[in-house]
């Protein structure tokens, strides 16, 4: 085969082996901000988390929400149910980071499995 | 109000379903905070998980033993380990129609035996504003949706598919109405294989009569009744698919979509594996993992 058709697919098979490792990361990020509360679940999105700040601002402590099941969840505790979605999202985010940090490091398959071997 | 997982396992002369449960449910009360377990099993195979596994890891894993008699309309299945190798053995894991009875839960999450708990999301399952959660779509290693044999539908003009793999109930009317369906459904697979138009696998399919009932409680209507789990997709690496480590809760496979197009995948959220022996080659691993 021509080195360079080579080359050329080998990148491409990186890629693609580094697509599937961002999305598994992903995947692993939404389970990780997922909240339940009350029978409903939710997850802790920046909007949701803007959204449950500016009701408490308001002087409002609780709200029925629409969960992730399109339910009506009342939250009579939205302080609490505050400091649950924060802790979720930042849990959350420093892990993605952490781990989409070593990742982007990899600048082959090779070095992708390595750099995963060694995580694991 | 009592809270837990029932898992079934009935070994065939080549597959040990014991061997996957125990796999199973050692992870279950590894990563999540209610993890009581029920196992429904034969005595068969619950004496040769003892004599092979050992009695420690026995009671290690499940919190309740069912002994039930081995299910009924078992047949012949084709099972791969990866592209390369095939094996046509009995498969008897066709009674989960029974689970609203066999289970000593009132609130029940029923998982496949093949099935790895790697993330916690099932802990916000319980006390569920919805009597009955289920996943709706799947998607494999690669994140491809649909899948020959896998489809959001059993054809274009049919209904849609839900899964059985991994699937939440309460002890309520409902409930008990959709498991009652699944079992009249299962009496009269061929009928309703007919009526729906689905192509036979050569067995009994539990995700096939789950969907049938879903959609007959639903007065035969598309609506979203039945809820989706936190994470909606089921994950699940194919028979194609390879286990090739386990290390500190993180799962890396090998799939091989097309014959040597092979792709590595790091996995640590929650997954479903078609392939039975990659659990087996990999179970030391996992159950050393799961225990300490």
């Amino acid at each position: 085969m021509d080195e360079r058709i080579q080359k050329a697919l080998e990148a491409s098979n990186f890629r693609l082996n580094l697509l599937n490792t961002k999305e598994n990361l992903r995947i692993k990020f939404d389970t990780m901000i997922t909240v339940a509360i009350n029978g409903g679940f939710f997850k802790a999105t920046r909007e949701l988390i803007t959204f449950v700040q500016l009701v408490l601002d308001k002087g409002s402590t609780s709200i029925v929400l629409i969960d992730e099941n399109d339910n009506p969840i009342e939250i009579k505790d939205l302080e609490n149910f505050l400091e649950d979605l924060l802790d979720k999202y930042f849990q959350a985010t420093n892990f993605y980071n952490s781990e989409y940090t070593r990742l982007k490091r990899a600048r082959s398959t090779t070095e992708q499995f390595a750099e995963i071997m060694k995580e694991a | 109000m009592t809270q837990g997982y029932l898992v079934y396992a009935y070994n065939n002369e080549e597959i040990d379903y014991g061997l996957m449960s125990i796999v199973c449910c050692l992870l279950i009360k590894k990563h999540l905070k209610i993890n009581t377990t029920a196992l429904a099993t034969n005595q068969a195979t619950l004496d040769w998980m003892i004599k092979t596994h050992g009695e420690y890891l026995v009671d290690k894993a499940f919190d309740k033993l069912i002994i039930t008699h081995n299910p009924e309309n078992s047949s012949a299945r084709l099972f791969h380990d990866s592209r390369y190798t095939s094996k046509k053995v009995p498969y008897y894991n066709t009674n989960r129609s029974d689970s609203f009875t066999i289970s000593p839960f009132d609130e029940t999450v029923l998982l496949d035996a093949d099935f790895l708990v790697l993330d916690n999301s099932l802990d916000c399952v319980w006390n569920s504003a919805e009597d009955i959660l289920v996943n709706k779509s799947v998607r494999d290693l690669n994140h491809v949706e649909n899948l020959k044999g896998f489809d959001k539908r059993f054809n274009d003009t049919s209904i849609p598919l839900y899964w059985a793999t991994c699937m939440y109930f309460k002890k309520t009317e409902r409930a008990k109405y959709l498991f009652s369906l699944m079992k009249f459904i299962k009496q009269n697979y061929r009928y309703y294989q007919q009526l729906y138009k689905f192509n036979s696998s050569g067995y009994f399919r539990n995700d096939y009569a789950l969907s049938i009932a879903v959609h007959m409680m639903n007065a035969q209507l598309e609506e979203n009744t039945v809820k989706s789990l936190p994470i909606p997709q089921l994950m699940f690496a194919t028979e194609h698919d390879d286990l090739i480590d386990f290390t500190n809760g993180t799962a890396i496979f090998v799939s091989e979509a097309e014959q040597g197009n092979f792709k590595l995948h790091k996995v640590c959220t929650n997954v479903h594996l078609m392939n039975k022996w990659s659990i087996g080659r990999m179970s030391q691993r996992i159950i050393e993992y799961a225990i300490n």
